[in-house]
């Protein structure tokens, strides 16, 4: 049992976790709480009515699905993206470790709309893909807007600083003698990347999926622009919220928040514990 | 294994931290790589190991050149300061890996075991091998780094400050015992250390580095009792220095001439090097040089006197039994059992050990 009332060296404990507690109250758990009230509302058998319907269940596999992949690009690449940041120094790389923070500066929607023009047939990537392009004379036409591949890579896009910031300052303190070690002891580089230096990073990496993820299951704005949106296809589960509300249904629109929210915190607590453990082995513990 | 080096230089942009060190380290030795720090010891270290590339000059294992090998194939046993431990790995692993992932002949999974329960039984650490790094101390993480480095049966093992971040009691431990781990392997070991004492206790030679140079190569008796610079008089061990003139062979301090041994120093202005345990004191009449006790301090078993000696009031420290009569502001004379006289050095040796004539 925690002692309230104890002397300690770092007093503040009672007002702080008071603190915590009515500010993620106000912020956080009333809003929410709300929500699933809403949702439960409903009842069981009209929840699952609504959740189980197709369009329904289409828009969160293609949310939660794509966001996955998103974060799981983001981490293979934003790793590699912190890793040149950190470890070289070359003509440039200020200006590259500031360019990386600017799809959190961005305002989404700008962001979609410059994906979509860039990505659409006649953008200057989507016309690489194109019919009559080389790519589509050798594997076929690609079309990237308005498709799930659209929103895969705004999902991309917007997640990719959440991956390089919370790996830089990890990457910074890795210690070098590690695969120095590693290489006296006749390791070749490759051994020492899987078996040395990933498996020190996997904390920071999950933590930066996580965030990436969630930032894509959320994320609507940049989306909406570039998805185009057919029912069933290359409809957002945030996108069906807005539309349920326009059509003054808020029992469909809670139920499938509802949803989002169950799912998001079941994958996100499974990271966690995945981070958790890894920390451990690590050494950190807390 | 025997390891020659031959002209070693490097640089780091204009600071030369290696400037064509040339070293004969015999096999089966425990050599000691000694200086301050910025002398370039463990430059010579890390280039033996090949994580560092040297600018020119070549490094021989043996017969082989090694110098243009890669860390992995010059197959070396490297101890760090800092344990260089893997943490997510356990103990077991940590030492394993050499043998898992490296570049020697691949062992089953049963001999590897086998090897690492007898290299924890040779670093005293048996029944640790499910451990974490994180739940040892410091010693025993040393110790796990030493048997990983001694796991894949390297040609040489080296130690770079093996003992540099531990305390003082567990430091003490661990060096005898380096010396038993030594003398039962038998492997070529070369460490470095700042260290003077765990120098001279711990290797079989001393190589004494400065600004980038070799400075003397030699047994610790011989490192203690010729030094061959005045570096490596005021580096190794307590010394005070004299101003003199040396002139045939004789150094001269304000009219009186002591007869100095090393003779190939040119005539010229020079410094006489006394270390404080060589000094004795006459009567005021009698002695070489005339001067007054200005300070008595206890030191363990001894007492050190300060003593103000000539016009210039230079300062030279005697080590006297505590029984000996003296106090403070006795007119003495001193008599050198054994010195040492060197021409002036334009840059003298800025150390914190060295007592210089104030």
């Amino acid at each position: 049992m925690p002692q309230f009332r104890t002397p300690s060296a770092i007093p503040g404990f009672g007002l702080t976790y008071g603190f915590v507690w009515l500010y993620l109250s106000i912020i956080i758990l009333i809003p929410l709480g709300a929500v699933v009230l809403w949702a439960a509302s409903l009842g069981p058998a009209k929840l699952v009515a609504i959740l189980t319907r197709p369009d329904t269940f289409s828009a969160l596999r293609l949310s939660f699905g794509l966001s996955l992949l998103a974060a799981g690009v983001n981490a293979v690449f934003g790793l590699i993206v912190a890793w040149v940041l950190t470890r070289y120094s070359f003509p440039g790389r200020r200006f590259f470790d500031a360019a990386v923070d600017l799809p959190f500066a961005l305002p989404t929607a700008v962001a979609g709309i410059a994906l979509t023009a860039i990505y659409a047939q006649n953008g200057w990537v989507g016309s690489l893909f194109a019919p009559g392009s080389l790519w589509a004379s050798v594997f076929g036409p690609l079309k990237i807007a308005y498709t799930p591949l659209g929103i895969f890579v705004a999902l991309v896009f917007i997640g990719l600083p959440f991956v390089v910031r919370t790996l830089q300052p990890v990457l910074v303190d890795l210690d070098k003698e590690l695969e120095e070690a590693s290489a006296t002891l006749g390791a070749r580089r490759p051994t020492t990347l899987f078996k040395v230096i990933l498996p020190t990073l996997a904390p920071a990496l999950l933590t930066g999926f996580a965030l990436a993820f969630a930032r894509a299951v959320g994320e609507y704005g940049s989306v909406i622009f570039i998805a185009g949106n057919i029912p069933g296809v290359s409809e957002i589960a945030p996108l069906l919220i807005i539309t349920r509300l326009e059509q003054f249904d808020y029992g469909g629109a809670t139920a499938i928040a509802t949803a989002m929210l169950a799912l998001s915190f079941v994958i996100l607590l499974l990271v966690n514990f995945t981070e958790a453990w890894s920390r451990k082995r690590l050494g950190h513990v807390r | 294994m025997e390891l020659k080096i031959r002209n070693l230089r490097k640089e780091y942009g204009n600071f030369p931290a290696l400037n064509g060190v040339n070293l004969d380290i015999r096999s089966g030795e425990l050599i000691a790589l000694l200086g301050p720090s910025g002398s370039g010891k463990t430059t010579l270290l890390r280039a033996i190991a090949g994580l560092e590339m040297p600018d020119g000059g070549q490094i021989f294992f043996g017969e082989r050149d090694a110098s243009r090998q890669s860390v992995q194939q010059r197959h070396v046993g490297f101890v760090f300061q800092h344990y260089a431990l893997f943490k997510h790995m356990k103990v077991l692993d940590n030492i394993a890996f050499g043998m898992r992932y490296g570049q020697g002949r691949r062992k089953s999974e049963a001999q590897i075991r086998q090897k690492v329960l007898e290299l924890l039984d040779l670093v005293q650490l048996n029944g640790l091998e499910g451990r974490y790094p994180s739940q040892l101390s410091g010693g025993q993480r040393q110790r796990v780094a030493l048997a990983r480095a001694l796991a894949i049966e390297p040609q040489v093992l080296l130690l770079d400050e093996p003992f540099g971040a531990l305390d003082a009691q567990v430091r003490k431990g661990l060096r005898r015992w380096l010396r038993q781990i030594h003398d039962e392997t038998g492997h070529t070991t070369v460490f470095v250390t700042h260290d003077q004492e765990e120098a001279m206790e711990l290797s079989d030679r001393v190589a004494v580095l400065h600004k980038g140079g070799l400075q003397q190569v030699g047994t610790p008796d011989e490192i203690y009792d010729n030094p061959a610079t005045p570096f490596v008089y005021a580096f190794i061990g307590d010394s005070t220095s004299l101003p003199v003139d040396l002139r045939n062979g004789e150094a001269v301090f304000e009219g009186r001439a002591l007869r100095i041994s090393r003779v190939d120093s040119p005539d010229g202005p020079g410094r006489l090097h006394i270390r404080p345990q060589d000094v004795t004191l006459t009567a005021p009449s009698d002695g070489v040089v005339h001067g007054k006790i200005i300070g008595l301090r206890r030191s363990g078993g001894y007492r050190r006197a300060d003593i103000s000696v000539g016009v210039k009031h230079d300062r030279v420290e005697a080590l006297l039994p505590p029984e000996q009569e003296v106090s403070v502001g006795d007119e003495v004379g001193l008599d050198f059992r054994r010195y040492a006289a060197f021409a002036e050095d334009r840059e003298p040796p800025k150390l914190g050990l060295a007592r210089k004539a104030a």
